[in-house]
């Protein structure tokens, strides 16, 4: 997806956009139409088709006041686009698609995880993964810093989940399919759905494998954890474990691996690499700025449990309600300047993790891994130049990138090796 | 706000589709015949004791009477979630462990009873009698997809 810098909020005939159609996520400019919506139309209804249809809530603080309340905003009828119109199988399964208080209990084993000693217990295998991802563009040839980025999350879910790094690839590109199954660099030739199902299938049988391991050997991770959370003294069902992991590997492929892509593509074009580069004291706002400008969850879904008037309109019990987190994190209101990339931006209440009971559960290791990618990232390469065509991913989902080619110009240290120039700047961030 | 233009076509039928307001148990379908549903697979009654076990569990899970041991899981309103559950009932059924893929991208009774004669070949402790019905299975469903 672009991240533009619209102008007129009143050049846009909305009438004519259907905000949930996945080509204008690849193709267009949904940043121009958000705006325009904040500004004229703030909650507006989006017919999708003759029976169907939903509310789009664009402002900053209508967007926390839907998440913060999940009894008059559930998540069981289903929590994304595609889904509405159809029951979610798991609904009450899946931690994203339960409402507190189940949720609250199904959720405190896992963030425990991941808040926890895994960070500090992960953080060598996520450098080293970083190192290994970035490697390629040492050389200065030119690189696609897309697919460099998409092998980076599997440090983090496969070193949590337990699973062996000989699994990773195949993985990511299933959780590939089953994210962006409408974009043509993954989608099957039978079609969009065909590929979903494909991936999903694929990925439930693979976890169902390993959930069947893991129940004769436990380990310390997070499909243990999910094999011995009990909630009101019931263990989840099988089918709830698999939900759960695929939710876990779906989450982990979204920040991640999105945001150093959007962030690096501002830097080049505006030319302000070096800018942040240089300055290792501005790491963490600058990854703060970078989570805001990428927000690479773009919406999430709530159906209304009674009617809510907001902002003058009438949200009716049963309406599905869909939040754009990317507009949010443009409001004018909430956020001076807010099309510039701003690594000084203080405060920053950017909702790219969301907002509210559903908040990321995966937030700390997912700051943590882009602070390593970004250290690692200016500790090696001085500059960096595109190299060819960028390609945007095709979801109404993911704000993402699938193709970015690059050249790398690696920094001049005689005698300093990658892994040297990690362990200098590290010296220089004890934050970490 | 008076009625918009923009305002939703409210006839219940979001709530109903959302299946809202939420079921406190997950989304089981309601009980069926096999004619109300989109199979296009030919229609075979279990073989063996294996392939009526087999039949038994999907009718639970699917809740669709009567199976062909041709249907499609997922055709006949299986998802993978309820997948999860039927592999695990099943795996106790039989008493041993099946690779999951067989159920979720070979979904059909009829192959998975081939593929738990196999596993059972291999651990040599197999009833002869079903496994001897599933080797014709295998054969006769030679030509299928």
């Amino acid at each position: 997806m672009r991240h533009s810098h619209p102008a007129d909020p009143y050049a846009i005939e909305l009438d004519k956009i259907n905000i949930a159609d996945p080509f204008l996520f690849s193709d267009g400019d949904p940043h121009a139409v958000w705006q325009a919506m904040r500004i004229r139309d703030p909650v507006r209804w989006q017919r999708t088709d003759g029976q169907h249809g939903f509310w789009s809530i664009t402002k900053h603080a209508d967007v926390e006041r839907v998440l913060r309340d999940p009894h008059a905003f559930t998540s069981e009828g289903g929590t994304l686009i595609a889904l509405i119109g159809r029951p979610d199988p798991a609904s009450r399964q899946q931690l994203s698609a339960t409402d507190p208080p189940r949720h609250t209990k199904m959720r405190a084993p896992i963030q425990r995880f991941l808040t926890g000693h895994a960070p500090t217990r992960f953080e060598p295998t996520i450098r080293g993964r970083v190192r290994e991802v970035l490697a390629n563009g040492l050389a200065g040839e030119p690189f696609d810093f897309a697919a460099a980025m998409r092998a980076l999350p599997m440090a983090t879910f496969g070193a949590s989940m337990g699973v062996p790094k000989a699994d990773w690839d195949r993985l990511s590109e299933l959780a590939a399919m089953a994210i962006a199954y409408d974009d043509p660099a993954y989608r099957l030739e039978s079609g969009s759905d065909v590929t979903m199902r494909r991936a999903h299938r694929e990925l439930f049988a693979y976890f169902q494998d390993a959930m069947d391991e893991r129940r004769r050997l436990p380990g310390d991770d997070l499909l243990s954890i999910l094999l011995n959370l009990r909630i009101d003294d019931q263990p989840l069902s099988p089918g709830a474990v698999l939900a759960n992991c695929y939710l876990l590997l779906i989450g982990s492929m979204i920040t991640v691996p999105e945001i150093p892509k959007s962030a690096l593509l501002e830097l080049i074009t505006t030319g302000r690499y070096a800018e942040w580069a240089e300055r290792p004291d501005l790491l963490d706002s600058g990854v703060e700025e970078a989570l805001r400008w990428g927000t690479s969850a773009n919406h999430v879904l709530r159906y209304a449990t009674r009617t809510v008037q907001l902002r003058g309109k009438t949200i009716r019990a049963g309406d599905p309600v869909v939040v754009w987190f990317a507009s949010a994190n443009r409001d004018e209101e909430v956020f001076a300047d807010p099309y510039r990339f701003d690594i000084r931006r203080s405060p920053n209440r950017h909702l790219a993790f969301g907002s509210g009971p559903h908040y990321c559960v995966g937030f700390g290791i997912a700051r943590i891994t882009l602070r390593l990618l970004f250290e690692e990232l200016f500790s090696s390469f001085e500059s960096f130049e595109l190299a060819g065509e960028v390609v945007h991913l095709r979801s109404n989902f993911i704000a993402g990138i699938t193709r970015l080619p690059v050249i790398g110009k690696a920094r001049s240290r005689p005698g300093a090796s990658p892994g040297g120039t990690v362990a200098d700047h590290t010296a220089r961030s004890p934050a970490l | 706000m008076t009625a918009g233009v923009d305002e939703p076509a409210h006839a219940g039928t979001t709530l109903a589709a959302a299946g809202l307001p939420a079921p406190p148990v997950p989304v089981t379908p309601q009980p069926r015949r096999r004619e109300d549903c989109s199979s296009t697979a030919p229609f075979e009654v279990p073989r063996n004791p294996l392939e009526e076990t087999l039949v038994e569990l999907w009718s639970a899970a699917l809740q669709v009477t009567p199976l062909s041991i041709h249907d499609d899981f997922f055709e006949m309103g299986g998802h993978s979630l309820m997948a999860a559950e039927l592999l695990t009932e099943i795996q106790q059924a039989v008493g041993c462990q099946i690779p999951a893929r067989t159920l979720y991208l070979q979904p059909t009774i009829a192959e998975i009873a081939v593929a738990i004669c196999d596993v059972l070949n291999a651990g040599q402790t197999g009833e002869p009698a079903d496994c001897a019905v599933a080797d014709q299975a295998r054969g006769s469903s030679g030509g299928e997809p």
